[in-house]
């Protein structure tokens, strides 16, 4: 016999993490179970509500997008508050208030793309404007210059590109990971502090950084950065493993453990109404909510001749090419064992920029089913959206 | 002056054979080096094994050229340990014949006690009857075709990229120049001679000779799986099908191939169903090869040549003779001094290239012998330790590496593996795409990046299974929600 909780999540990523926390919140118990990290390690950390139109083009205003769909904005603004009052019990900073619209962030080829709910250490503006690129020695996710063009280019504003040195005891192998270990220490803050200055103009200008200015320290470094230099620092997000996403996973993760949230590492293979089964032949009894993610995140398999497989539930929920590798899925929230977050198909995060908002939503219907007993069967948003705007 | 049509295998074979029999040549391509089949092979030096029973001619030929090109082009030979495996009926039926035809072709074989072949391939079907050590090898085309082409430059030679021949000139029935095209411009080159060695594109050089022959192509499709799970080079025994051999390429091994009739010298769009047929034929040598982590598929078309014997015929294409044919147009009725290499292997380029030029010898009435097969093809220069930062991880790629080069993307791919490992380019494209910038602009690199990112999706899309799959969905996230790559132009 193994832990028995009220809930058993299946899965480390940002749906199971969000599933856990509203368990605590209610004062149930909650083992998580996994056996890999999730996704969220490998992402900034901005949670996306819906940042393009179905034609592809940017989305201003993601409420005005999503009208009364999912219980409109009152119940969207809810679930976003939800994460922000997260955030700061985390202590991730973020700007005060719920935004009312979408804003810009910078991605690592210079583009400007939308988003919605970011820390306020990220890079975001409410419209194209100026701002210097600090480049790090050896960081090839971010070249500056090149950067600088592609911005130039697309938003019509010129910017500025400059170069730090390398700090005693850097090495060329030196990626975003080993710069935000050094920034957390105070050698690393000083020399960053008096590089800057040095090589900056006195303009008011804001500061674009890599996402490296530390990874439990970022917030402090930040304030003095500003205070320092007399203008608004923020980071880009860059690649995998992301700086960012590793913040929020550490301090979440031991946010949860404090609430008594029991991780266990393991593979599952099958699960009924109330346990769950591992690989190693252990049980763990309390009722199962599936966040194991979508392929990326091994909840789904991609067989050979293109069916897509849940191996824990057994079913197959798709297949290729029909399907598209990012938005294959389960096409309901609640059955027998809800299942959340990427496990949910019809929704595009790679297409439309709504990642965010498929855990957010998913995550609300789960713990509604499980909370208040086993409810109706509901459609995926996909569905729900895609036959309510044929209506319009 | 000898133009020649086609920088693969063969036109360059032929040009460095021209050159060393001190007749000056310019190789006119209209993509880049190794763009057609002799870039999309298995990269197998055939010792001529797979060939004994159904096309004896091919067989000794390649035996013969596997031992020249050891010698001349150890550079771009590997050598690793080469088996023939029984593994059902099938093979065991065809034992005898294969045997009884190694000898007549002189090609050494060697049976090997099965558990001392199942414990250095851990992955072989444990029901293999019986195997035997052939001398197969591992051909490596790109730096083939780079010695090939450093060699030809260094003797004066020319070679054209993104050029195309649009017409041939004569005078009096006998050619004097051609007509070529490059990047919109024209111009004129001045030759006593032409020799098409366009591969699977050659039968449309031919009307410009004033002849016509009749292409019998076909597309062969190979998968490429990760980390070399297997170190040697395994052939199915039996008649010459499809899926039969795994070539171990660098960190990968490839297996292949099918064998489908095309109508076109462009390889067809890969198909997720003729993969997992492949897949089901690798099956009979390696059962457990569905859950390898396969990296990508790529095809490329065969250039074989329906000679009037077999023309029409409804022969297993796999047994229309894999020798090759040197057409003298002159002597055919069309225009003197234009000649056509058509068919053969990689293995059998030299001596393609050898037959060709004694025929231009014979029509530029100046006999001197070929020296090809005595003159080791030299290093160019020896790329030192690679060093400086490192832009693709995979592969190990250093933006020195890449600065030599001095070519796009995709010379970086052929050249120095850029982008050609597990990740298939989702962690090092945009960084390749922001040293292009600095060179070409903005928009040009751009262009490069997102269609190199298509090239990589086109072949990995029809293996995208299992863990492949998931670098794939990786790469979508990567592409969309972290670089935002395409912009604003919608998604
Ligand atoms: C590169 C990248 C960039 C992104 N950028 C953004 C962004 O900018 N904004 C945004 O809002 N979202 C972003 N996302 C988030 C994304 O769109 C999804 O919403 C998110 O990844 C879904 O997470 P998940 O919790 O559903 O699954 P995952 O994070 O994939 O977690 C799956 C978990 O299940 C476990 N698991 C699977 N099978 C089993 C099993 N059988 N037994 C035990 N455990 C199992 C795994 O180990 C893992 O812990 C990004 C994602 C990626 C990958
Ligand atoms: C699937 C497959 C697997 C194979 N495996 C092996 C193997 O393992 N071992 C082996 O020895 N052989 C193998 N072969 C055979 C071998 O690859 C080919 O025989 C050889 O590469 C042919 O070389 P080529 O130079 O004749 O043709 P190509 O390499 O196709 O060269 C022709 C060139 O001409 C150019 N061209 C065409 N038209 C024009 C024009 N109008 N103007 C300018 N340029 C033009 C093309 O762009 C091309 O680069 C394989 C073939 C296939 C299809």
């Amino acid at each position: 016999m193994g832990a028995n909780t009220d809930v058993i999540v299946v899965g480390r990523g940002p749906a199971g993490l969000l599933m856990a926390t509203l368990v605590v919140q209610h004062s149930g118990t909650v083992t998580i179970v996994a056996d890999g990290q999730g996704t969220l390690p490998l992402w900034g950390g901005q949670w996306d509500f819906r940042n393009y139109a179905d034609d592809g083009r940017p989305l201003v205003d993601p409420y005005q997008w999503w009208g009364d769909l999912l219980g409109g904005e009152l119940a969207w603004r809810t679930r976003w508050s939800r994460v922000a009052t997260l955030w700061h019990e985390l202590g991730v900073l973020e700007s005060p208030d719920i935004p009312n619209r979408n804003r810009w962030i910078l991605s690592p080829l210079g583009h400007l793309r939308p988003t919605y709910l970011a820390p306020r250490w990220q890079w975001c503006q409410d419209q194209p404007g100026q701002f210097i690129l600090i480049g790090f020695p050896g960081l090839a996710d971010f070249s500056v210059q090149a950067m600088a063009r592609v911005y130039e280019a697309t938003s019509g504003v010129g910017v500025q590109a400059v170069h730090l040195p390398t700090p005693p005891g850097w090495r060329p192998h030196w990626t975003a990971i080993n710069w935000a270990w050094y920034l957390d220490s105070r050698a690393g803050q000083e020399w960053l502090i008096g590089e800057v200055d040095r090589i900056i103009d006195a303009s008011p200008t804001p500061l674009a950084f890599p996402q490296v200015l530390g990874v439990d320290g970022v917030e402090a470094l930040r304030e003095r950065l500003m205070q320092h230099l007399g203008r608004v620092v923020g980071e880009v997000a860059l690649p995998p493993p992301s700086v960012g996403g590793l913040r929020i996973t550490r301090r979440w993760e031991r946010w949860l453990k404090h609430r008594g949230v029991q991780f266990v590492t393991g593979h599952v293979t099958g699960v009924t109404r109330d346990s769950a089964k591992l690989a190693n032949g252990r049980q763990l009894s309390g009722s199962p909510v599936l966040a194991s993610g979508g392929i990326l995140g091994g909840g789904l398999y991609a067989e050979p001749a293109g069916n897509i497989r849940d191996p824990i539930l057994g079913t197959i929920v798709g297949s290729l090419p029909q399907d598209r590798i990012g938005s294959v899925g389960h096409r309901q929230v609640r059955s027998t064992v809800p299942v959340i977050g990427r496990m949910v198909g019809g929704w595009d995060p790679d297409r439309h920029g709504d990642g965010g908002a498929l855990t957010l939503w998913t995550v609300d219907e789960a713990f509604d089913a499980i909370w208040t007993g086993l409810g109706t069967t509901e459609a995926a948003p996909g569905v729900v959206r895609s036959q309510s705007l044929r209506v319009k | 002056m000898v133009v020649v049509i086609g920088g693969g295998a063969s036109g360059l074979g032929v040009a460095w054979d021209l050159l060393l029999r001190g007749i000056p040549t310019t190789v006119v391509e209209q993509g880049d080096v190794g763009g057609g089949t002799s870039g999309r092979f298995h990269g197998l030096l055939h010792s001529g094994a797979r060939y004994v029973v159904v096309d004896p001619v091919s067989a000794r030929h390649c035996i013969a050229e596997n031992a020249i090109l050891r010698v001349i082009a150890a550079a771009a030979i590997k050598a690793v340990p080469s088996y023939f495996v029984s593994v059902d009926d099938d093979g065991d039926r065809y034992l005898s014949p294969w045997l009884d035809g190694m000898n007549a072709a002189g090609i050494g074989v060697r049976e090997v006690p099965l558990g001392q072949v199942i414990s250095a391939i851990p992955d072989l079907n444990r029901q293999a009857r019986r195997a035997f050590s052939v001398p197969d090898a591992v051909l490596e085309g790109f730096t083939l075709l780079r010695l090939l082409r450093d060699n030809i430059t260094q003797r004066g030679g020319t070679v054209l990229t993104h050029s195309q021949v649009t017409q041939v000139h004569q005078v009096g029935g006998v050619v004097s120049g051609v007509t070529v095209s490059s990047r919109g411009a024209e111009r004129l080159i001045v030759c006593d001679a032409v020799v098409n060695a366009a591969g699977p594109g050659a039968g449309q050089i031919v009307p410009m000779f004033g002849d016509q022959i009749e292409m019998q192509l076909s597309a062969g499709m190979m998968l490429v799986f990760a980390n070399r799970r297997v170190g040697h080079i395994v052939n199915r025994l039996g008649p010459p099908g499809d899926g039969d051999i795994l070539v171990p390429h660098g960190r990968t091994a490839i297996l292949g191939t099918t064998d489908i009739p095309h109508g076109s010298p462009q390889p067809p769009v890969l198909q997720r169903q003729e993969a997992v047929y492949l897949l089901e034929q690798g099956e009979r040598l390696f059962p457990g090869i569905a859950s390898w982590r396969a990296l990508r598929a790529f095809s490329g078309v065969r250039p074989l040549f329906s000679t009037d014997s077999n023309e029409g015929a409804s022969v297993r294409r796999r047994i229309v003779t894999r020798d090759f044919t040197v057409l003298d147009h002159g002597m055919r009725g069309g225009v003197k001094g234009a000649f056509t290499i058509i068919g053969g292997k990689w293995t059998t380029y030299r001596l393609m290239a050898e037959r060709t030029v004694d025929a231009v010898c014979r029509h530029l009435d100046s006999w001197v012998p070929s020296r090809t097969a005595v003159t080791p093809l030299t290093e160019a220069s020896s790329q030192g330790d690679p060093v400086g930062a490192i832009v693709c991880e995979c592969e190990g790629v250093t933006l020195d590496t890449l600065h030599a080069l001095n070519g796009d993307m995709d010379t970086w791919r052929t050249r120095a593996w850029f982008a050609m490992g597990p990740c298939q380019g989702a962690i090092c494209l945009h960084r390749g795409a922001a040293i292009r910038q600095s060179i070409v602009g903005v928009q040009a690199a751009m262009q490069e990046f997102l269609a190199l990112r298509r090239e990589r999706w086109r072949g990995v899309e029809p293996v995208a299974w299992g863990d492949n799959a998931r670098e794939w969905a990786l790469t979508e996230a990567l592409r969309h929600q972290t670089l935002a790559e395409e912009g604003m132009n919608g998604r």
